[in-house]
């Protein structure tokens, strides 16, 4: 515990809360919490460690490996293991607020957990005063447009923003948008999911950001079309679709997605586990080789954007 | 939510003899520890037992309600319901002899603060103490970690004013014709307001205390919600439920009833008394 004025971190205390609340199978659950004792060695500063049952893999780094391969009925299993967990994080009224691949473990057995709540938060359906939450959350490469454009009072849809990148990041092995600023990431949104405008996205004129950032005109609308280079299940293309869609009303919920044909249909979702037994070393996003190196236009900066770097806050496995 | 809860979990007793049994244990364990060198007698007249010890904390239930319902700026009504589960959680494995409750109030109250996302910082918290600001903002950074510790982590507190809020709202639209409601509130609200001085908020759950408070003053008003509870509320449960549910609220309603009004002066004096034997020196370094 380290330069803390205000005590105890109100987000770890969040984290703490929202993992005692959650116990589902497709979110990773907290075994317990420990402390190391204040003495002259540690300055008496303590450190916190939670203690998660044990995943084997990531998806960050299982994607990195070119080594892994995932049938398309095994893309089905794990999307539909990373919604059924949005799900049920969002009917408890918890926002994730930072999907990405590397917050996505995966047991040796192929269960899917949805992990790293450090950024989670409880949210309300606001009836009078809207909400007031910060937005400078979730990475920027899995960052949905409301939040560039400084929304507030956003909702489950940001975390199926992110569900959607994760999704395409099946297929493509690497994240389909990384910008390198708010402005760079926005200019790559629209050329993939078309200008943002008023017409397609209602009310968007309304948010702070809208007017003060150079937003691309003219862009046509090119998900299906730029992902099928990749993508060739036309039910994927059109779940791709639904939840990269710009205008976060639109954007298709948790409960829908699941009920999306591409769940339905031949190839039906198949188990993880024979696929993963052929990796047996564990891999996380950081044991493996520094992946897309070259492809980022400021080489090495970190892309991420933590409000509150909990140094003494340590994850233990 | 609630059921499913570290509340329900590991919180909520079976009744008033486990608790007892609980701070008996809690103030052996400090007498033990430290009266080893006293015989008998002296023992007993040196150390509080759990009777006093029981009073002492009583008192700073008051304390703790009257400062937050003085706290700049007005604090909503659940920080109250948290930071008072805290403090009553807190006393049921440790002693009054060993953390001074005057410590241990405030930083209940910071905790809980920050847990019901109440947004303040230390220093508008502390601000709302009259004097030596500094100091007790440091006591309470250095006392909030053991707090958290001795709660087992265990932050989120489910109180029964929520549980009271959706009762008038389903009687509101599934029995119009009780007119009544909202008097009825002031009325419920005060019997919450007691039952947190009493230990039921340890023994039951927050929907049955908020049941209790409304049947409470619903009678007082000669309103009859007996059709309501019974055809509306636990129409899917079966008989036994029913029972239990009635019993339980005749438990509650007990425990208000029995739990004696404190003699607040007698209190200053066991105070007095405890100030006298406190030892820093020996305290656990947390
Ligand atoms: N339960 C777990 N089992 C195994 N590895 C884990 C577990 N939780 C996290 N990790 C690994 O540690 C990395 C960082 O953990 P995370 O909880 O995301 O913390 P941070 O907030 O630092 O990103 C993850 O990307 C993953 O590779
Ligand atoms: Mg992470």
């Amino acid at each position: 515990m380290e330069n803390e004025k205000e005590g105890f971190p109100i987000t770890a205390l969040r984290e703490i809360r929202i993992l005692q609340l959650l116990k589902h199978e497709n979110v990773v659950s907290l075994l317990e919490i420990c402390r190391t004792k204040a003495t002259q060695f540690n300055r008496y500063k303590s450190t916190f460690y939670l203690v998660f049952e044990f995943c084997e893999h990531d998806l960050a780094g299982l994607l990195s490996n070119a080594n892994v391969k995932f049938s398309l009925g095994e893309i089905k299993k794990v999307m539909q293991q990373l919604l059924n967990g949005l799900y049920y994080i969002h009917s408890n009224k918890i926002l994730h607020r930072d999907m990405k691949a590397a917050n996505i473990l995966l047991t040796k057995n192929g269960v899917l957990k949805l992990a790293d709540f450090g950024l989670a938060r409880a949210f309300s359906h606001s009836k009078g005063q809207p909400n007031r939450y910060t937005n400078r959350v979730v990475t920027l490469w899995y960052r949905p447009p409301e939040l560039l454009l400084g929304e507030r009072n956003y909702g489950p849809s940001i975390d199926l923003w992110g569900a959607g990148c994760i999704m395409a990041e099946m297929w493509t092995r690497s994240p389909i948008m990384q910008g390198s600023t708010e402005q760079h990431q926005l200019q790559l949104i629209s050329q993939l999911c078309g200008s943002i405008t008023r017409d397609i996205w209602p009310g968007v004129d309304n948010l702070e950001l809208f007017t003060k950032l150079e937003l691309p005109a003219g862009q046509k609308r090119k998900v299906k079309e730029r992902l099928k280079l990749y993508v060739r299940d036309q039910f994927a293309l059109d779940l791709l679709d639904k939840l990269l869609a710009l205008d976060p009303k639109q954007r298709i919920d948790a409960d829908s997605a699941l009920n999306h044909d591409f769940f339905w249909t031949d190839p039906m979702p198949l188990e993880l586990g024979r696929m993963l037994s052929q990796h047996t070393t564990s891999m996380f996003e950081f044991l493996a080789p520094p992946r897309r190196r070259g492809i980022h236009p400021h080489g090495g900066q970190k892309p991420m954007q933590q409000p509150n770097p909990d140094q003494h806050f340590e994850r233990v496995f | 939510m609630f059921p499913s809860s570290t509340q329900l979990k590991f919180w909520t007793y079976s009744g008033t003899a486990e608790l007892n049994r609980l701070r008996i244990e809690a103030n052996q364990q400090f007498v033990q520890k430290y009266g080893r060198e006293y015989n008998e007698v002296s023992r007993n007249e040196f150390f509080l037992n759990t009777a006093e010890e029981t009073k002492i904390r009583r008192h700073y239930e008051y304390v703790l309600k009257e400062f937050c319902n003085g706290f700049q700026p007005t604090m909503p009504r659940y920080v109250l319901g948290t930071a008072m589960m805290y403090l009553k959680r807190f006393y049921l494995h440790n002693s009054v002899m060993n953390f001074h409750p005057e410590d241990i109030v405030y930083t209940c109250v910071y905790l809980a603060c920050k847990v019901e996302e109440f947004n303040v910082s230390i220093l508008q918290f502390v601000a709302n103490v009259k004097s030596k600001r500094e100091e007790m903002a440091e006591m309470i950074l250095s006392q909030e970690l053991l707090l958290m510790h001795e709660l087992h982590y265990h932050l989120t507190v489910h109180g029964p004013l929520r549980p009271l809020e959706g009762l008038f709202i389903d009687i509101k639209t599934r029995c119009p014709d009780v007119l009544e409601t909202e008097q009825l509130r002031r009325g419920a609200e005060d019997f919450i307001d007691r039952s947190f001085h009493t230990d039921a908020c340890l023994i039951f759950a927050p929907s049955q205390i908020a049941l209790a408070a409304l049947l409470s003053c619903s009678s007082k008003f000669g309103l009859n919600l007996d059709s309501y509870v019974a055809n509306k509320l636990v129409v899917s449960s079966d008989k036994e439920d029913m029972m239990k549910m009635v019993e339980n609220i005749k438990r509650i309603n007990l425990i208000l009833k029995t739990t004696e009004t404190l003699d607040r002066g007698q209190v200053k004096e066991l105070l007095a008394e405890a100030g006298a034997m406190s030892q820093p020196g020996e305290q656990p370094q947390e």
